[in-house]
């Protein structure tokens, strides 16, 4: 994570955050979003809006948590804007591409199923990589909620798909 | 199972995509955050309590300017306006004020629905083809035809580049295609690797001032772009990408639709993927796929009915046709045998007066084999079966299809007519005709008259002014043409029954 700065942060900070982990946001995005396009304009859209508000960041987290936080409002928002269209996790989608059908059907329809906060703190998780700290930092919450948060979001999954059940 | 399944497939439903790289200039953009040089970029705020306010004077005379400025943007008498947007590469131009568009692309524009299934067919409305502008990329003239179409869309088709439709408004505000070095693989040393070399597309809004393209080093070009008023209501561009643009950190990285505040209305990127050699198992002795009809609705009332060599044919009002093969001939059997047979029905029709609109599919003979048309209206005037021979001068079946069949005089004469007219082809176009057209002219005769004799089958030749006159006479009596002059074709009548090069 990025250094803690006061009164505000530079651009070259935001920068880089933004070079470094482009790839973890844009599919942090996709998820929630849906589209890979829409992801792509949610991250750019973020990042702008970061930019804006520079001077009113206060330290009082990680910038790199104010980053990821924002960039997951920004897709929450857009997501439900565009309510109309599932996105990749949704079990609408499961016959596309080419007549080949995506894997993991059951799966999809179950985390398209899990409470808000369980699917976020899977996604932060699995896509954009981040530490239980992190995800704590980011979701402002603590470190075990976090770690129980994820263990009921991944019981529901095991629970869901008779291949995972023990 | 363990968690590592449970966690990979979870990685699986949003796969990774490490390549992704952002854009960086565009989020300084959209903060609306000056590019400059890294000392400029960072625009120092200025603590309120020290903001230098501006005097009375200065602000009256600001305002002033600024209500001068927008009287001379608002009065289109001015010019200001026009001015403007020209100089950022805007041009306005009224479709009602453009010149029809000639019969080949108005057919090509009615033939896009022409074949397709009912939900896919664009429905451009040919009639109203219009010619809306020239594009030249690497100093080639490209003209721009734009129609409507009947669900508010419209069709579109830069000549001598490419087209597209857009059936509906819905979409993307911006669309793009791009032209790009040739697919190599491997790619020679000395080749740089896959670039863009053209793009060009059509931009949806009407607020759309600048079409910009931008490249991977940061720099980007404003291009000219053509604004087309309603029905049409769409902005088009083509572009040839200057040279210094085919290297990795020099090549197109995207196009943007900028407003006239400069915000990004549109932005479509380029991806760029160097081929992958795929290793190939050793290819197998795989059986021919079997072309089966699919499951269709019986042929609606009225039904004709025809027959030839003992094939018969049924066709309904829906388009449906269904052949019966189980009486045919010893002769025709054979002609038919094989695995992939086109199976044909047609009809003359708007656009297509000189010769039919048909639509065949492909199908293994078997005792019924069912076909169903899209956009070639009904009823027909007849139906056919091309058989698998070779089309090799001279023809084994006398340049016929195998099974024809006809429900008016029309499709008689249509049949007769392609039958002298592919004759005709085959010949010009067989390679001993085409080493014999090289020779010089007095030669040419003399090989002519030495392996053909005074007349080639069906084909009668002559010399008149320097070239050989190829011709032969339909059943019909239409007289077909082709003229050979210095090996190549200078003249022939052939076309849309036959090809010949």
């Amino acid at each position: 994570m990025a250094d803690r700065e006061v009164g505000g942060a530079s651009i070259q900070a935001i920068e880089q955050i933004y070079r470094t982990g482009y790839a973890r946001f844009l599919r942090l995005a996709t998820a929630i979003v849906g589209s890979r396009e829409g992801a792509a304009d949610c991250v750019q859209e973020a990042f702008a809006r970061l930019l804006r508000s520079r001077f009113d960041y206060r330290g009082e987290g990680t910038l790199e948590a104010w980053a990821w936080r924002t960039v997951t409002n920004v897709a929450l928002t857009y997501g439900s804007r565009a309510r109309s269209r599932p996105g990749p996790l949704a079990p609408e989608r499961e016959s596309v591409s080419n007549g080949v059908p995506p894997r993991w059907p059951e799966l999809r329809a179950a985390v398209a199923a899990l409470p808000d906060r369980q699917r976020q703190t899977l996604f932060l998780r699995h896509y954009a990589d981040l530490s239980y700290d992190e995800i704590a930092d980011v979701l402002g919450v603590a470190r075990g909620t976090v770690s129980a948060t994820l263990h009921s979001a991944h019981a529901a999954l095991r629970e869901a798909i008779p291949e995972l059940r023990q | 199972m363990s968690d590592a399944v449970l966690f990979g497939a979870i990685g699986e439903l949003v796969p990774a995509d490490p390549r992704a790289f952002g854009d960086w200039d565009d989020v300084l953009g959209r903060a609306r955050i000056v590019v400059g040089p890294p000392a400029q970029r960072e625009a120092p705020r200025v603590d309120d309590g020290r903001r230098k306010l501006l005097t009375r004077r200065q602000v009256l005379v600001l305002a002033l300017a600024a209500a001068a400025l927008g009287a001379l943007l608002a009065t289109p008498a001015f010019g200001i306006r026009q001015l403007l947007l020209d100089l950022v590469g805007r041009t306005n131009v009224r479709f009602s004020n453009g010149k029809s568009a000639p019969f080949e692309v108005r057919r090509q524009f009615f033939d896009l629905s022409l074949y397709a299934p009912p939900r896919m067919a664009p429905e451009a409305i040919a009639s109203q083809a219009r010619r809306v502008g020239v594009f030249r990329a690497f100093g080639k003239p490209h003209v721009l035809y734009v129609a409507p179409t009947r669900k508010g869309g419209f069709c579109e088709t830069f000549a001598g580049a490419f087209g597209g439709c857009r059936a509906t408004r819905a979409g993307r505000t911006l669309g793009l295609t791009w032209a790009g070095s040739p697919m190599r693989f491997p790619r020679p040393p000395n080749e740089p690797p896959e670039h863009a070399t053209e793009v060009g597309g059509d931009v949806l809004t009407a607020a759309a001032r600048t079409v910009r393209v931008e490249y991977e080093d940061g720099s980007s070009t404003p291009i000219p772009f053509t604004y087309v008023s309603k029905p049409i209501d769409a902005g088009f561009f083509l572009y040839g990408i200057p040279k210094g643009h085919e290297q990795p950190g020099t090549r197109v990285r995207a196009v943007s639709v900028l407003d006239r505040k400069g915000h990004v209305r549109a932005r479509e990127r380029i991806t760029y993927a160097e081929p992958r050699r795929v290793l190939l198992p050793p290819a197998r002795q795989s059986k021919q796929p079997i072309h089966r009809s699919p499951r269709l609705p019986p042929p609606s009332p009225p039904i004709q009915q025809g027959s030839d060599g003992g094939v018969v044919v049924r066709a309904g009002r829906n388009g449906v046709a269904v052949f019966d093969t189980t009486g045919a001939t010893t002769r025709v059997r054979r002609l038919i045998r094989g695995l992939g047979l086109t199976y044909v029905c047609f009809s003359y029709m708007a656009y297509h007066e000189d010769a039919p609109a048909e639509l065949g599919f492909m199908r293994t003979t078997l005792p019924r084999v069912a076909i169903r048309t899209f956009g070639v209206t009904t009823p027909f005037d007849g139906c056919e079966i091309e058989g698998a021979y070779g089309h090799r001068w001279p023809d084994r079946n006398g340049s016929h299809s195998a099974v024809e069949i006809a429900f008016d005089a029309r499709a008689r004469r249509f049949f007769a007519d392609r039958a002298a007219a592919r004759d005709l082809a085959l010949f010009v176009r067989s390679r001993t005709m085409h080493r014999l057209r090289e020779l010089p002219l007095r030669e040419l005769v003399a090989a002519l008259v030495e392996r053909y004799g005074r007349s080639p089958g069906r084909i009668h030749y002559a010399i008149r002014a320097g070239s050989v006159v190829f011709s032969e006479q339909s059943s019909t009596r239409r007289r077909f043409v082709v003229v050979v002059r210095n090996g190549r074709i200078a003249r022939e009548n052939v076309k849309p029954l036959a090809f010949v090069f």
